[in-house]
């Protein structure tokens, strides 16, 4: 499928399909007027904090294309997505726009970046590497002692942006900065909730697009651009197509699920940050401002590069059932497959709720088989089809 | 059954200390069976774990990648793997680190290496990978076993040449944020085990353990000083990584500090004598990444046609360089969280890793060096290009060689054999004519 008529159709979406194709230029104009601008890679990087501070968060992107740098400097056990970013770091295009960089333990692999980069700027000086910074929260359990961790880790977090800022960040900076972005967030889940169920009225690509370009727009204005999106899409036809959860390789160009769109299928929800993981809770006002930020990375949605088995074979399934997935889809780049640990004991779950799995391994960037990508993908919505029939 | 190969996997071995350690290790596994089947607690451990901990509560423990090392050197791997993809997994990944689980699977567990594994009481998971983490758990579940999992915290202080301060200046080298935080790590897990073994962590005990490690890691550090003094060398990496690795994991006893003395006993005589193991000695190779251990004969490939020795790899010169800790008394457990701690850092975070390539292929006056880098491992990532470029610009070729350290049936012999045969004809041969002829016409 490609993109709809009544997406395209719609000014708000226009506006953030062109800030998500356009990322640079969107991003160039959000550090108009000199703000000093703090890049993000992970999904735990507490942006709240950074706004707070005075500075623009900007979401990390991956360079699309060749990526020479990335085959030079890295080694085969980084997936095609963190080679992008990588690129993106290192290649002359978009590196000289980051000064400073804030990475998040989210995957082990972030962290060896973290490492590279630190050596990188040793080995070779005359490159302009960004200043980075590493947000090290614990996110496998729950416990008391993660708690006082992400707790004193936020803390001192909020003490390197008053570094960078040069600034002094008080609560009332923080919980203004954590109001706003509830506001972009409790937006995308409005969007979200069209997404879920039999009557879905976005699609996977559409969604993505979405919250991708809200990325590079200022937090007040993305809000109220995806609130009229809101509102117009009501009127927006239903997809037919099968309805999949997404899980695996970070998806952050639509190009997979437009695929999965041609083949019959749509993503509803996925546990990703271009996706209903960046904005599955809001950071909660009642509590003091820096708890609560670390509440918020911590208590999310578990990411499956920082859980247990017995924690993703318990959520995501509960989550596939709650968006009304039929299908859960897991697709996996070379190398970025720690998610097959998952997958037996998922599936022990998802067969008891009638929800089938494709799984797909080894993909490369870019895909190198585009036409048989699409068969499985059709095979599998014929598959559920057939499930559904049957029921 | 084992598999059998079409070329020699078995080296020989020479020194009378690997027998020694050898037969050891075989009759250790074997009461293990008795002393599990009596009721005592038995922990699985990562590599890195703080055995020490374990040593002096007299808790037995086997290593994962011991195991590994062990099933694969017994040509095992191939058909734990393959229970591995009958359960639904992949058997083409994370060789290295799902063995233990893959084990864990056998309805046959007695077929295993002499006579298998027993099922484990606790696991202490310590692995920082997304996959590692997931496997402990299985595995843990799979063996029904308490579980531990210490947490981890990046590095942040980069100080340069760490081998000259990780004996003395430990507190400086790892930085006190990260200490505070192992100590409390390590002062979790020994409450935990005093809960789920009954036994108390005698605090004198320790201290007695932590004195053999330093008697042990002492030998060591003098074996390694030795080999890299005596050309030709009277020892090759055959016998130093079995003897070596065997004692290691039983780190902390007075039988281990023995057997270390033993090898360096054993190496001094032979250097004494003038006898060398490659009697036409006439290039010196370092290893860098995980023991071939399916077919440590590739160690030997290269020595009659080339006179090519492999005298290094990582496990007698981390030994040498990562473990001795002085000045503990006040606070043993600070001691054991500042080895723990920085002990994967040495192998995979920049600077560490290179800085010590550099000054070990130095010492050990290197001709050049074989990096193995697994291809199959999500969390291979020590900046290699990193390590080759710091290695180049020092003048030692390197030549990579992309395999699975772990499963042999990924092994293709011949490429691999062409591989270090590039390097050593094409890189090291014609260096050295170089190096003749400038002295020629000097």
């Amino acid at each position: 499928m490609a993109e709809r008529n009544c997406a395209l159709q719609s000014t708000a979406y226009r506006h953030l399909r062109s800030a998500f194709q356009e990322k640079h230029k969107a991003a160039a104009a959000l550090l108009k007027e000199g703000k000093k601008g703090v890049w993000m890679l992970g999904d735990e990087v507490p942006e709240e904090i950074i706004l707070a501070a005075g500075m623009v968060p900007v979401r990390l992107w991956g360079k699309s294309g060749d990526r020479p740098h990335a085959d030079t400097y890295l080694e085969a056990s980084f997936g095609a997505v963190w080679r992008g970013y990588f690129e993106s770091l290192v290649s002359e295009e978009t590196s000289r726009l980051i000064d400073h960089l804030v990475l998040s333990n989210s995957s082990d692999i972030i962290q060896k970046l973290y490492y590279y980069l630190l050596q990188l700027k040793k080995i070779e000086p005359e490159r302009h590497l960004p200043v980075p910074t590493y947000v090290d929260y614990w996110l496998a359990n729950r416990d008391f002692r993660s708690q006082e961790r992400n707790w004193k880790e936020t803390e001192k977090f909020l003490n390197q942006m008053e570094t960078w800022a040069n600034r002094r960040i008080s609560d009332k900076d923080l919980s203004e900065a954590i109001g706003l972005c509830n506001e972009h967030k409790g937006a995308l889940r409005q969007l979200s909730s069209l997404r879920y169920g039999k009557k879905s009225k976005i699609t996977g690509s559409e969604a993505l697009t979405i919250v991708g370009g809200s990325f590079y727009l200022d937090k007040k204005e993305a809000a109220k651009l995806i609130r009229s999106l809101v509102q117009e899409a009501q009127e927006w036809p239903e997809t037919q197509a099968v309805r999949c959860f997404y899980t695996g390789s970070l998806q952050d160009t639509p190009e997979v699920y437009l695929l999965m769109e041609e083949g019959g299928l749509n993503v509803v929800s996925e546990d990703k940050i271009f996706g209903d993981r960046y904005m599955d809770m809001d950071t909660d006002p009642s509590l003091s401002p820096l708890m609560a930020v670390s509440r918020r990375y911590h208590y999310r949605f578990p990411g499956s590069e920082r859980s247990f088995t017995s924690d993703r074979a318990e959520s995501l399934p509960r989550r596939a059932e709650e968006t009304g997935a039929e299908g859960i889809v897991v697709f996996m780049n070379k190398n970025d497959e720690s998610y097959i640990w998952d997958l037996p004991r998922q599936k022990k779950e998802l067969d008891k709720l009638g929800i089938k799995v494709l799984v797909i391994e080894n993909q490369k960037y870019p895909l190198d088989d585009k036409p048989g990508l699409l068969e499985r993908f059709k095979a599998f919505a014929e598959e559920v089809k057939r499930g559904r029939d049957h029921a | 059954m084992p598999e059998e190969k079409s070329y020699e996997t078995r080296s020989v071995k020479k020194l009378e200390t690997t027998k020694l350690v050898g037969q050891y290790q075989k009759e250790w596994f074997m009461s293990l069976h008795s002393r599990v089947a009596s009721g005592e607690p038995f922990a699985y451990v990562q590599a890195n774990a703080p055995m020490e901990i374990l040593r002096a509560m007299d808790i037995p423990y086997v290593v994962n990648q011991w195991w590994t090392a062990i099933c694969s050197a017994k040509q095992m791997g191939p058909r734990f793997y393959d229970l591995l993809a009958e359960a639904g997994y992949r058997n083409d990944i994370c060789s290295y680190c799902s063995m233990g689980y893959a084990f864990s699977l056998d309805p046959r567990p007695e077929e295993g290496p002499w006579g298998g594994l027993p099922h484990p009481s606790i696991v202490i998971g310590s692995e920082t990978c997304s996959s590692g983490m997931k496997i402990e758990e299985l595995m843990c579940e799979a063996f029904r076993a308490d579980f531990f999992r210490i947490q981890h915290r990046h590095q942040d202080v980069f100080l340069d040449n760490w081998w000259e301060k990780s004996c003395d200046q430990w507190e400086t080298l790892i930085g006190k944020t990260r200490l505070d935080f192992y100590e409390m790590e390590l002062r979790l897990l020994i409450e935990f085990l005093e809960k789920k073994t009954g036994r108390v962590l005698d605090l004198n005990r320790l201290i007695e353990t932590l004195n053999n490690v330093n008697r042990q890691e002492g030998w060591y550090r003098k074996t390694r000083d030795l080999i890299a003094a005596t050309i030709p060398t009277p020892v090759t990496v055959t016998d130093t990584i079995n003897s070596v690795m065997q004692a290691q994991w039983h780190r902390g006893s007075k039988w281990a500090a023995d057997m270390a003395k033993n090898l360096y006993d054993e190496v001094r005589d032979l250097a004494d004598r003038g006898v060398a193991a490659v009697p036409n000695e006439k290039i010196r190779l370092l290893w860098i990444g995980r023991g071939l251990w399916f077919n440590l004969a590739f160690y030997q490939y290269f020595e009659e046609k080339y006179g090519a020795v492999f005298v290094w790899t990582m496990y007698l010169a981390l030994a040498a360089d990562g473990y001795i800790r002085n000045n503990f008394e006040d606070n043993p457990v600070r001691a054991v969280a500042s080895r723990f701690s920085f002990l994967e850092d040495i192998l995979h975070v920049p600077p560490f890793n290179s800085q010590w390539f550099v000054k070990e292929a130095k010492n050990n006056s290197i001709d050049g060096v074989v990096f193995l880098v697994p291809e199959n491992c999500m969390n291979n990532g020590d900046f290699y290009y990193n390590i080759v470029w710091s290695l180049e610009d020092a003048g030692f070729p390197v030549c990579v060689l992309r395999a699975d350290p772990a499963d042999a049936k990924k092994w293709t012999q011949e490429n691999m054999v062409a591989e270090v045969e590039n390097l050593i004809e094409d890189r090291i041969l014609k260096k050295k004519e170089r190096q003749q002829m400038q002295g020629e016409n000097e």
